[in-house]
């Protein structure tokens, strides 16, 4: 009986194994969400002290363009003051994966996107709706 | 040089288009990723962030698992297993791991045979499984490789969209992991069952796939 591979394609595909392994833990070590749970930090502490300027410089931009398109007045400052986004408490988990990010505080969830810029919240003030549902945002979301 | 790359022609040509198949599926896979991003309005990433993400991770590495599992099965299965008429099988009255005698180890072995092969204990024992060990080896590892990049994938996947991410305890029980996994394994079962089988009745000329084109259907076990 034979096999169609040759041992050279078998030591290629080794090394490629590892180079990907590597890659896959490396992936791993690197992603603790820190920068995230700063940026989800940085957006409450900004909304809470009503610097909505500022607040709304850390929404990814397609966020900050719809939460524009859905205030009467058409700026997103102003959709930011009307949302009912909570104050979140303390700071529980951060979870990351590649540029994406998952912010649990007490009182809320943050849900960020990595841009150039650095992490931009996508979702901010979402309450789940059940497992496998998406969660329900104030600001974001879907 | 002329003969080295015709003694190794086999090898290389495998090696030379495994290469060129995984850049393919990189940079395929890269404007596949920045397709999605832009249309979640999302910022595009580089290349080199795509060749170290989770994406191009599992990707690569649900196919490889099921590649050597296949040949791990085929390796052991054969063992035991027959198929008369099949060039893939053995002859129909030699299942089994075979005489030290036919396996030319220990006291049969001969001048050119490894250096395992000829001792005895458990350096002949590790070298008489070495081939499958090490396919088994390799896809444990991709497998592992799979469910840790699969499940941050997943988890991306479900940020996008605001759901809950879940734990790689969670992730090797879902519905998306098994999935990942069976659809791979179901045409690599196929594709060896129907070698196996045409194998019988069919002939490639030349091929030691094959048998030669004259053989009876009921041959088993001779290559052409």
């Amino acid at each position: 009986m034979k096999t169609p591979r040759g041992v050279g394609s078998l030591r290629l595909g080794l090394l490629a194994l590892l180079a990907l392994s590597g890659g896959v833990l490396s992936g791993c070590a690197a992603a603790d969400g820190t920068q995230a749970a700063e940026a989800a930090e940085a957006f409450h502490r900004d909304v809470a002290g009503s610097n909505m300027t500022a607040a709304c410089s850390l929404l990814q931009s397609e966020t900050r363009k719809e939460t524009a398109r859905s205030s009467d007045a058409g700026t997103c400052e102003s959709q930011l003051k009307k949302a009912k986004i909570p104050d979140p408490g303390k700071l529980l988990s951060t979870e990351q994966y590649g540029r994406d990010a998952f912010v649990e505080f007490e009182h809320d969830t943050v849900f960020l996107a990595q841009s150039e810029g650095g992490w931009r919240v996508t979702g901010a003030g979402c309450t789940p709706n059940g497992e496998e549902a998406p969660y329900t945002c104030e600001v974001g979301g879907k | 040089m002329k003969k080295a790359l015709r003694n190794n022609g086999l090898s290389l040509f495998f090696g030379l288009i495994f290469l060129l198949a995984l850049l393919g599926q990189a940079l395929t896979g890269h404007a596949l990723f920045n397709q999605e991003q832009v249309a979640s309005g999302l910022e595009e990433i580089s290349l080199g962030e795509y060749l170290t993400s989770s994406n191009f991770a599992v990707d690569v590495s649900e196919n490889w698992q099921s590649e050597y599992l296949q040949f791990l099965l085929y390796i052991f299965a054969t063992i035991w297993l027959v198929q008369k008429g099949s060039p893939e099988s053995k002859e129909l009255n030699e299942p089994g791991p075979e005489s030290d005698k036919e396996q030319l180890v220990g006291e049969y072995s001969n001048a050119g045979s490894p250096k395992w092969a000829r001792v005895s204990g458990w350096r002949r024992t590790v070298y008489s499984n070495s081939l499958g060990v090490t396919m088994g080896l390799i896809f444990l590892l991709s497998w592992l490789a799979q469910s840790i990049a699969g499940s941050s994938n997943y988890n991306q996947e479900q940020i996008k969209n605001f759901q809950q991410p879940v734990s790689w305890a969670e992730y090797i029980v879902s519905p998306e992991f098994w999935n990942r996994t069976l659809q791979n394994w179901q045409s690599e079962f196929l594709a060896v069952g129907s070698m196996v089988v045409l194998s019988i009745y069919l002939r490639q000329r030349g091929s030691p796939e094959s048998k030669p084109v004259g053989s009876a259907h009921d041959d088993t076990g001779t290559t052409g």
